[in-house]
């Protein structure tokens, strides 16, 4: 899609940044039970660096593609794994829709985590570009499809949390 | 580079030699100065990675082309592996013979020759320099003397050499054939795994802030599995009890370790909504559910269901190490492209089995570079001697202890006194 974009649906791209900034709340406030929500039952969750992407490669980081390995996620986060201490600030800017099929929007956005760890250190720890199909169900947007597209495809420490 | 200690007061006290002596209680002790010093991360580099040894260095169905190349980490030293004409993979150093510049940008592709940008000198893909500009001069002036020959200049060559299809390289002499190196029984396990064709499926890059045997040690490490790890104990899919097995090959630094398959684990208590994730249809022989190959010094194999990898280990510093992930399953059945996808869930810096690792490694790190340099790891679970060459049960850090052994005889470190290990010549001071 060429051009500025003053064309664009804008009742559709205010919910969706609305989707994005409650997306970003949720994680950062850790109510992490609440993250699959934002999904369709059958909707995938991808987390893909941008190397294996421009490869044409399958290599992803976590693959899920049921809502329930989303509440899977976050039950073993919960009871099963140690990770590190920390605070995640989600940083997502530049939301746009980049094209609509038959209701199924195609978003872009970019985000950039910061982390806080235990000790009030902050560094970036990942910086990215969510590419998204989105759905509205009853006037609310879902994600049909988050592929979260790491330009920071060497991870630093481990990735617990969604990003 | 910091300076050396004195002796004095050290669990690990340097001898004249340059090297470490390793504590009188014996290999069930691992001085933590071995993760810390800058001086054995260098000579690590030198007697481990540009060693007698065999490292790592890709798959050949990453380089199916002639021209198709990979870059990498040979301990600190870039390299290049490439598929040439005549199908003969030939590595070099990533290094133009010139000034030293990087030659090779991109970690992969396909190529008729290579050209540095410096000064455009320019390569063949065995390394070789096939064009200097203005050899000769430009306008009757300047230019190489006669003496000087372009043929006797090139990247400096890696050996190399694969098995299965796992390619190893090498920069000394004296390394022994790769077969003799891997040994039988990881010649076997490679021969079976990769008996059917294989498809490369990803790769994975991964910064831990620790120095780089913490990981490799704790691959092996039996006893933090089921303490650490409780996903599989939470969602009942391994049991601490189940039958595991290690052999030690290479002076003990190579491991070989299988788990298998348990019919009469108990049921779990919570379950997961989505089991594809543990779900292993495996592919492996006699009933093995996982198995985990260590190649010292870089290199480990997981070998789970259709979900397999290679971690390559890439030491940067003695607290920082890069671990290059391979990702690959069976090419010829499409399910386990699927299964792969599932399960690899499980592992990588955000896998369910492995986070942990990343986590423990790291703040263990940060708790022994300052102030506790001096002490040492507690080894001793099942004994304090190494066995000889196998642990047929999970209750035990035997293979551990082997590790560390091998480990100080390459090093060139002298043994704990009342050790068993042979004695090492000793080397001149660096």
């Amino acid at each position: 899609m060429s051009g500025i974009g003053l064309d664009v649906d804008r009742e559709a791209l205010f919910a969706i940044e609305q989707m994005n900034k409650a997306y970003a709340r949720c994680l950062d406030d850790d109510r992490l039970e609440e993250w699959p929500d934002f999904f369709l039952d059958d909707a995938r969750y991808l987390i893909q660096s941008r190397e294996n992407r421009d490869a044409g490669l399958h290599g992803y980081i976590l693959y899920f593609e049921n809502r329930a390995m989303m509440r899977d996620r976050v039950k073993s986060l919960r009871i099963a794994n140690y990770y590190n201490l920390h605070t995640d600030r989600h940083l997502i800017a530049n939301v746009d829709i980049v094209g609509e099929s038959e209701g199924v929007y195609d978003a872009r956005a970019n985000y950039a985590v910061i982390q806080t760890d235990a000790e009030g250190h902050s560094e970036l720890f990942s910086a990215g570009e969510y590419v998204d199909r989105i759905e509205f169900r009853d006037g609310v947007p879902k994600f049909r499809e988050r592929l979260v597209l790491l330009d920071t495809s060497n991870i630093v420490g481990l990735l617990a949390v969604p990003l | 580079m910091t300076e050396t200690a004195s002796s004095a007061g050290r669990i690990g006290s340097r001898s004249n030699s340059g090297g470490l002596v390793w504590p009188a209680e014996g290999w069930s002790r691992v001085p933590f100065e071995l993760f810390c010093d800058p001086e054995i991360h260098a000579l690590e580099d030198e007697r481990l990675f540009r060693g007698p040894h065999w490292s790592y260095v890709g798959l050949e169905i990453e380089l199916p082309e002639a021209g198709d190349y990979t870059t990498c980490y040979v301990g600190a030293t870039p390299v290049v592996l490439v598929r040439d004409e005549g199908g003969v993979l030939r590595g070099f150093v990533n290094r133009c013979a010139h000034r030293g510049a990087e030659v090779v940008r991109k970690p992969r592709g396909n190529a008729r020759g290579f050209t540095c940008i410096y000064h455009n000198w320019s390569y063949d893909r065995a390394g070789q320099v096939t064009g200097v500009p203005w050899e000769k001069g430009r306008g009757g002036v300047g230019g190489y003397d006669a003496s000087f020959d372009k043929s006797r200049h090139r990247m400096q060559p890696l050996r190399v050499a694969s098995w299965a299809g796992v390619v190893f390289g090498t920069f000394s002499d004296d390394a022994p054939p790769l077969e003799d190196y891997l040994g039988p029984a990881i010649r076997e396990r490679l021969s079976a795994v990769f008996a059917r064709p294989m498809m490369l499926t990803g790769y994975q890059r991964h910064t831990i802030r620790a120095n780089w045997k913490l990981l490799y040690e704790n691959s092996r490490d039996f006893y933090h599995a089921p303490q650490l790890h409780k996903f599989f104990g939470a969602f009942g899919i391994v049991q601490p009890d189940q039958a595991a097995r290690a052999e030690m090959w290479h002076e003990g630094t190579h491991c070989l370790l299988t788990i298998y398959q348990d019919p009469g684990a108990p049921k779990p208590r919570i379950r997961l909504e989505e089991p594809r994730v543990a779900a292993f249809r495996t592919a492996l022989p006699d009933n093995i559910a996982i198995s985990i190959v260590g190649i010292f010094p870089n290199c480990l194999f997981t070998l789970i269901g259709s979900a397999f990898s290679i971690r390559q280990f890439r030491p940067k510093a003695p607290d920082r190490f890069e671990v290059h992930y391979t990702y690959f399953t069976y090419a010829d059945d499409p399910e386990c492209l699927r299964e792969h996808l599932f399960q690899n869930n499980q592992f990588g810096p955000a896998g369910y089995v492995a986070m942990e690792d990343a986590e423990v490694v790291e703040k263990l790190q940060a708790r022994i570079a300052l102030g506790a340099e001096k002490g040492a790891s507690l080894v001793a679970m099942d004994g304090t001697d190494t066995t000889p060459d196998r642990v047929d049960h999970m209750v035990s850090e035997a293979n551990l202890r082997a590790m560390w052994k091998g480990y100080a005889r390459f090093m060139g470190f002298a043994p704990p006194k009342g050790g068993t290990a042979k004695p090492v010549a000793e080397r001149p001071d660096r």
